[in-house]
């Protein structure tokens, strides 16, 4: 039986390799996805070691969670130490060097008067000790006073700048001549961020103007370990009665390593979530393809199945042969897999090289993803195989001697099942759509924010049954639907259209396996579009009717104040309301939140903030005024009492910690964060290192054009580099462009279960042009050209296309109708269905059909006139 | 177009026709080999047919004598080793692709010994399909025609599936008529079917004949098949064995017997 087994996997090599084709593509994304995690934890091994050399350092004992101010991502923030405590530390014994770390970013004009920059990575700023001997200048020598800056060797070859050149940085929101004193070189990757070294006196000064730094870092004298200098540090912290320093820990260097370490890959294992669920796609639609695969293949062999069930075989046995294909397909499918896999993570590290992120780590898959990506295309085609496996075995020995195929088994009970799970969709994006949050609060007798999900997880389950049962009723739906789909092409092309129609609807569970592919990634793309689309609108809407201002200047990471004080120079400008956020924490309350100071005349001129219980003279009381995202999330309420502060649990009365009432409850959607504060209650309480201008607003000044003011804006704040002037168009634009990208990504990703769904119909029509040989015959023996034949096959496969392409429309639209009720608290009011783009996607998807249609259209057209009738 | 001169048939042979007698159809030197070297079969040898004008032409032979590859070079779907064909007035034996399908859409009609319809289709679709693939129009009266001669108008909304084996003949005999072909050429049509069916068949295309003008050529095993013909060619090892005019079943089971018996095809004259 093993022999029979092999040789029809020899017998029928082109059909094998597609299914091997979709196997390995499915291995690909999943050997692939782990490469990258592998390349990226490799290179950030390294980035990390380069970038936190120290052997021991000292840090605030207190955690917040809060944003990260250089990677800009959320983490566990340590609380601030006193500069001032390096003195001490390195006085301990078994000290060489005890340095504070002041770090923060800053701006830097390159050789070409531009800013520098890389895949939007900021430049850090960051002391280089001239007494560090650790990393040696490859020119020149360590920068001394404000007026010189040490540039890292790529930061170098990136601006065109080296020692001696002099150019401008923007630091602490100051434009600043600098002279490049040297360059030096870290001896290992930093992952493509820039550094430029100051010295640390001038780094103290402006990254640290409070005289609080992250942490200091302390070298080891030789011979004293890691362990030995965290204790004796440890010590000089408890003797010493310097302000701060029984707030501050010691910990050792490999601590420090380890926790960023744990960070990043807490980073990248969301990017691995992300990219698994595409890996995850693309494994549905091979297991899809297999399965079609194998049960064509079973029903084409149905003949020499049962006659081998005659000659004594047991079921078992034939069941044994497809297996031990499928097993085959598996392995092979795998191997080729895991090579693509391993180039595509290459793929994606090299255009993250190409735009400036350096990973230089190792793409080579590690043994443990070689099993699993094996271990999973090896199930894959297996479970894939085991339906159609299970109908061979029981092939009824007399079907030998039968003359036709046989019809398609009844549909009924999968027309119902489908339809149950169709339905119960349907009611579910309905419930979701309709049933606002408030709404699902009093339908569960629910506190405040615990039904906050709720609308999210009713959207979610829909979806799944809504896709799950449209792929269960599809061979129900292909009839009706493929019969309207190809009317124009009954129509237009006698008797083609008719012909090709015939073909498709004839066994509609072929053309309902085969379209499913195409479903799936259609539902995701469909959905995502019209989320992308709606996320516009709604921006663009709030754009428009909130923003009252004329222009509006942002910057990354902030304005530097120096742009501001520019700005507030010009004549043209009438009306300056500048916005600065930053980090609090408030007693009780998980995580640090946004704050924003609140210039008083902001709501009248600037931009609109809606008040949606109290009043916006609340503010001048000293009083706060709540986001009502915020408000409702953490049940506050006006008359409510908050105590903010900086340290991570604020309690009331202690130092540094204020206690605020409610005054109103407001909503914009211009502003992503909790309150909003009075100017002097917000210096108060928010970190100061997180403090930056998020966004100044302009009015014109009486007599002057919005063009005239933007034209004399303009030059004033690009000295200052990274910032931008936009008006309401241009800020609906770029922020339409950011979900465009993400859109893009997503694109990209679906582009390769697309391809999977290709091979899938190439797979099915070749397999079906194989099984109407006769058919086709006497198509050519009554007169139909080849041409004729080929565009028969090529309608069939664009039919299929479509209609696959058409049911993941439907659903992928119809359950992101509910987006709006859903995601409404997120800013997400419009619905907008991007009907051109989605019309492309149609468009896209009968080209995929014709592209699908070559290989099997030519093997068509191939088949001898008399041969096909000869063979039976 | 290659069209063949119009010159008389240069040899004389049992299956050429007297003086007087036209050919709608002819082979001259018709040579057929399979494979080459020691495989190589002669599957027709040197074979001069006529197909008699308005009439119904019977060719006979034990199995493997060359019927089916006969009527497929006639037919253009082969094409043979040497000699020539010609249908109408154009030679088979030196066109091209294209123009072949063409004469196929309408210039032949061919029945198969079995699956002759597209399964997808209805009976009305068979049997206008070489006309839609022509991109020509139904002539409906003689659409009509066809269909009442077959006996078929009650069935042809059904699909093959649905027809008993005798109407698919019956309805692949219509689609082979509908376009009024120069020649129909029919491989064994009534083969598989039991002796009712075939008389409907045969009856339809010896109807064909007289009333319709038509000229066919059928393959059969069936004596009683062959008797429906005004002529009978006899096949025996690739040769034009023998040639029985106004055939009965007794003479022509006898002369199956003659061939049959070992006799010498070359002794055997008409
Ligand atoms: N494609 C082919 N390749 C090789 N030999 C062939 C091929 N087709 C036919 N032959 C051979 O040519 C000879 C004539 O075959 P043909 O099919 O014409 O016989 P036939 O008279 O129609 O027989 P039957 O009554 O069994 O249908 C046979 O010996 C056959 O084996
Ligand atoms: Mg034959």
């Amino acid at each position: 039986m093993r022999r029979i087994a092999l040789r029809d996997i020899r017998a029928h090599l082109g059909r094998t390799a597609l299914a091997v084709l979709a196997v390995a593509l499915g291995v690909a994304f999943v050997a692939g996805t782990f490469s990258f995690r592998t390349l990226l934890s490799t290179t950030f091994d390294a980035v990390i070691s380069t970038s936190a050399a120290g052997d021991a350092y000292v840090r605030g004992a207190a955690t917040t969670s809060g944003t990260d101010v250089v990677s800009g991502s959320s983490s566990t923030v340590h609380a601030s130490v006193p500069a001032a405590l390096a003195d001490v530390l390195a006085d301990a014994p078994g000290v060489a060097h005890a340095r504070p770390e002041p770090t923060g970013l800053l701006t830097l004009f390159g050789a070409d008067g531009t800013v520098v920059t890389t895949g939007g990575a900021p430049t850090i700023a960051t002391p280089f000790p001239a007494d560090d001997t650790r990393y040696p200048y490859l020119t020149g020598r360590a920068p001394s006073g404000p007026a010189e800056i040490a540039l890292e060797e790529h930061t170098a070859a990136r601006s065109g700048l080296t020692t001696g050149s002099t150019t401008t940085v923007v630091l602490a929101g100051e434009i600043r001549e600098v002279t490049v004193s040297g360059v030096l070189s870290f001896d290992g990757p930093l992952a493509g961020a820039l550094v430029v070294g100051l010295d640390p006196a001038v780094a103290l000064e402006t990254l640290a103007p409070d005289g609080l730094v992250p942490q200091i870092a302390v070298e080891a004298a030789p011979g004293v370990s890691q362990d030995e200098l965290r204790d004796t540090l440890a010590a000089a912290l408890a003797a010493t009665d310097v302000p701060g320093a029984s707030a501050a820990e010691a910990v050792t260097g490999d601590t420090v390593r380890g926790e960023t370490r744990a960070q990043i890959d807490d980073q990248i294992g969301f990017l691995q979530i992300f990219l698994l669920g595409f890996a995850g796609v693309s494994l549905a639609v091979a297991t899809f393809l297999i399965a079609n695969a194998f049960s064509m293949q079973v029903r084409q062999r149905r003949r020499e199945l049962a006659l081998l069930r005659a000659l004594g075989a047991s079921p078992g046995q034939v069941l044994g042969s497809v297996l031990v294909q499928a097993l085959v397909v598996g392995v092979v499918g795998s191997v080729v897999g895991v090579a693509l896999g391993t180039g595509l993570a290459a793929g994606i590290g090299a255009i993250f090289s190409a735009t400036g992120t350096e990973l230089s780590g190792s793409v080579v898959p590690t043994w443990p993803t070689i099993l699993l990506a094996v271990a999973v295309g090896v199930v894959v085609s297996v479970v894939g195989a085991l339906l159609p496996a299970r109908r061979a075995a029981l092939v009824a020995p007399v079907e030998a001697m039968r003359e036709d195929t046989p019809s398609e088994r009844g549909l009924r009970v999968r027309g119902a099942i489908g339809a149950v799970l169709v339905a119960l969709g349907v009611a579910g994006v309905v419930v979701a759509s309709t049933v606002s949050e408030a709404r699902w609060q009093d339908l569960l007798g629910a506190a405040d924010g615990e039904a906050a999900g709720m609308g999210g997880a009713v959207l979610a389950a829909s979806a799944v049954a809504l896709v799950v049962g449209v792929l269960v009723l599809a061979p129900v739906l292909a009839r009706p639907v493929v019969t309207v789909l190809a009317w124009p092409s009954v129509v237009l092309a006698r008797p083609l259209g008719a012909l090709a129609r015939g073909n498709v609807v004839r066994q509609p569970r072929r053309t309902a396996a085969t379209a499913g592919a195409l479903t799936i990634g259609m539902v995701l793309v469909s959905a995502s579009a019209v989320l992308a689309a709606s996320a516009s609108t709604s921006m663009r809407n709030v754009v428009e009717s909130d923003l009252k201002a004329d222009l509006m200047v942002s910057g990354f990471p902030g304005v530097p104040s120096g742009a501001i004080d520019a700005v507030a120079a010009l004549p043209e400008v009438g009306a300056l309301d500048p916005v600065s956020a930053g980090l609090t924490s408030v007693a009780g309350v998980e995580g640090a939140q946004w704050a924003f100071d609140m210039p008083r005349e902001l709501p009248r001129r600037s931009i609109e903030i809606h008040v949606v219980d109290g009043t916006l003279d609340a503010l001048d009381r000293g009083e706060a005024l709540v986001l009502e995202s915020a408000a409702t999330a953490n049940g506050w309420e006006v008359g409510d009492t908050l105590t903010l502060g900086t340290a991570a649990s604020p309690v009331a009365g202690a130092d540094g910690a204020v206690t605020v009432r409610v005054g109103a409850v407001v909503e914009s959607r211009a502003f992503g964060g909790s309150f909003f504060l009075p100017q002097d209650l917000f210096a108060d309480v928010t970190v100061p290192a997180t403090r930056d201008i998020a966004v100044a607003f302009l009015g014109v000044a009486p007599g002057t054009s919005v063009e005239q003011m933007r034209d004399a804006v303009t030059p004033a704040v690009t000295a200052y580099g990274a910032v931008s002037v936009q008006d309401a168009d241009d800020l609906a634009d770029s922020l339409a462009a950011q979900v465009n990208q993400m859109l893009t990504i997503v694109y990209a990703m679906l582009a390769l279960s697309i391809l999977i769904a290709v091979l899938g119909i190439v797979n099915t029509l070749a397999l079906s042009v194989v099984e109407r040989r006769r058919e086709i015959s006497l198509l050519r023996a009554v007169g139909l050209g080849r041409l004729q034949l080929a565009s028969v096959v090529g309608i069939e496969s664009v039919l299929t296309a479509v209609f696959g392409t058409a049911l993941g429309v439907a659903v992928g639209v119809g359950g992101s109708s509910a987006l709006p009720t859903v995601m409404a608290d997120m800013g997400l009011t419009d619905l907008v269905v991007p009907w051109g783009q989605i019309g492309v996607l149609v468009v896209l998807a009968a080209v995929v059909g014709v592209v699908a249609a070559l290989w099997p259209a030519i093997r068509a057209s191939r088949v001898p006139v008399l041969e096909g009738l000869a063979s039976e | 177009m290659t069209t063949a001169t119009a010159h008389a048939p240069r040899r004389t042979g049992v299956g050429i026709l007297p003086v007087g007698r036209v050919a709608r159809a002819w082979a001259r030197n018709l040579t057929k080999e399979y494979g080459t070297g020691a495989t190589a079969v002669t599957a027709l040898d040197d074979v001069d047919v006529d197909l008699e004008e308005g009439r119904l032409t019977a060719i006979m032979g034990p199995s493997g004598s060359g019927k089916s590859t006969l009527m497929h070079c006639l037919a253009g779907l082969d094409r043979p080793t040497s000699g020539t064909v010609v249908v109408g007035d154009h030679d088979v034996t030196r066109m091209r692709q294209r123009h072949l399908t063409q004469l196929r859409r309408t210039g032949l009609g061919f029945v198969f010994q079995s699956f002759n319809l597209v399964p997808t289709l209805t009976a009305e679709e068979n049997i206008t399909l070489p006309l839609d693939i022509a991109r020509e129009r139904v002539d409906r009266a003689w659409f009509d025609e066809v269909v009442e001669a077959v006996g078929l108008r009650d069935r042809l909304s059904h699909r093959p599936g649905e027809l008993s084996g005798g109407q698919q003949q019956r309805v692949a005999c219509a689609r082979a008529l509908v376009t009024r072909p120069a020649l129909v050429l029919a491989d064994e049509p009534t083969g598989n079917l039991d002796s009712r069916s075939a008389g409907e068949v045969l009856g339809f295309l010896r109807r064909s004949v007289d009333e319709l003008g038509q000229t066919v050529a059928m393959v059969t095993h069936d004596p009683r098949a062959a008797s429906y013909a005004h002529r009978v060619l006899f096949l025996a090892d690739g040769r034009l064995a023998d040639v029985l005019e106004n055939p009965t079943a007794e003479t022509v089971l006898e002369r199956l017997g003659a061939l049959t018996a070992g006799t010498s095809p070359a002794a055997v004259t008409a």
